[in-house]
């Protein structure tokens, strides 16, 4: 089990922005498209700046 | 480095087993477009109701595909270039061909603008994936450089490769077939609707081109010399940001992966513990955040006197010489 955790957080972690770009699509269905564009926004200028 | 360097699965589907996160990153991107292009589809259920909500669902998506289409290519497809992440060259070839069609490019076009025109040239005159030398030695503005870099640059100059035949026999021959195969993958988000195709597939690949591989290109060379006795560790810039290398397959260890790029994206960092004296010893650019934050500051972190610039150095040991 711990083996197979270790295995899913190496994946989630190679693959975060992919993943991240998933989450934030499906998230529009909630919160509508101009806290999805907000929400790039930042994660584009938190990246740049902090990365 | 021997170790390192030629280890392989002898059985299997995968050359390495670390490979699958290569795969995996690549699917999920994709999907992520599949996504996008079925939200655009609906506007109803992501509360698009006018021209300008449509416009801030298209720029937000844009942005999060771009990077990690940017990413895709230029690290991820990157490292297929060098090591082949399947055992089957067919195999090879065509997820190739699928792999790097969602960021613009012909498999082939980036695999010659990489090993060929970078590798094999590395700081040298007919590098021309690098940024511009201004003729006091500094490099030209970063921005115009990310620009300029793709679709224009590219293209000039991989017509004048191809055209005169630069690399190998028959590669003229062989961009065009392989240009065709490009065309029909990458023109079938303009069948389904071509409004869609320009918001959500040419502007991600305009930003993942433009914003995501432009700035790490400028970086990892930036403030360089070409590798030669005297500077045999100075031709490219170490990143060590342990985020940064998570999330980019450890592209960050490039001064260790321009001298050993046989070696497997996954040992990086054990390369790069391996050869820590070498590098210290030939006062290597190391440097403790990643590509994106040394752009951002990249005056104040990579270009100015108070980094230990290679020009600086080599102006340095000709004073030194000299007296």
């Amino acid at each position: 089990m711990k083996k197979f955790a270790t295995h899913l957080g190496w994946i989630f972690g190679r693959s975060f922005f992919p993943f991240l770009t998933l989450l934030i699509l499906f998230g529009t269905m909630w919160w509508g498209p101009w806290i999805t564009l907000i929400i790039a926004a930042v994660v584009w200028y938190g990246v740049g700046h902090a990365v | 480095m021997e170790d390192l360097s030629n280890k392989k699965s002898s059985h299997g589907i995968l050359s390495h087993p670390g490979d699958i996160h290569c795969i995996i990153f690549h699917l999920v991107t994709l999907f992520a477009y599949g996504c996008a292009f079925w939200l655009y589809q609906h506007p109803e259920k992501i509360h698009v109701t006018g021209p300008w909500s449509r416009l801030a669902f298209i720029c937000g998506a844009a942005i999060m595909l771009g990077w990690s289409s940017g990413i895709d290519l230029g690290v991820n497809f990157h490292n297929h270039t060098h090591r082949r992440i399947f055992r089957l060259n067919w195999l090879n070839t065509w997820f190739g061909r699928f792999w790097t069609f969602s960021a613009g490019w012909p498999s082939f076009f980036w695999w010659h603008a990489h090993i060929v025109v970078h590798h094999s040239n590395l700081l040298g005159p007919t590098d021309w994936t690098l940024p511009r030398i201004k003729p006091d030695g500094r490099a030209e503005n970063m921005f115009w450089y990310c620009i300029a870099h793709w679709p224009k640059r590219s293209t000039i100059d991989l017509w004048r490769d191809f055209t005169s035949g630069r690399g190998q026999k028959g590669v003229g021959r062989k961009a065009i077939v392989e240009l065709c195969i490009f065309a029909v993958l990458w023109s079938i988000p303009f069948w389904i609707d071509w409004r869609m195709a320009l918001g959500l597939w040419v502007l991600p690949q305009w930003f993942a081109n433009a914003w995501t591989i432009g700035p790490g290109m400028f970086v990892q060379h930036v403030s360089c010399v070409p590798k030669s006795t005297l500077f045999p560790v100075n031709h490219s810039n170490t990143f060590r940001s342990r985020f940064f290398n998570l999330t980019t397959f450890n592209i960050g260890y490039h001064l260790e992966h321009h001298d050993y790029p046989a070696v497997h994206w996954t040992d990086l960092p054990k390369l790069h513990e391996q050869l820590t004296d070498k590098l210290e010893a030939g006062k290597a650019h190391i440097l403790p955040f990643g590509y994106y934050r040394g752009a951002w500051y990249r005056n104040e972190l990579m270009m100015g006197d108070e980094f230990a610039g290679c020009r600086k150095q080599e102006e340095l040991l000709a004073t030194d010489i000299r007296g």
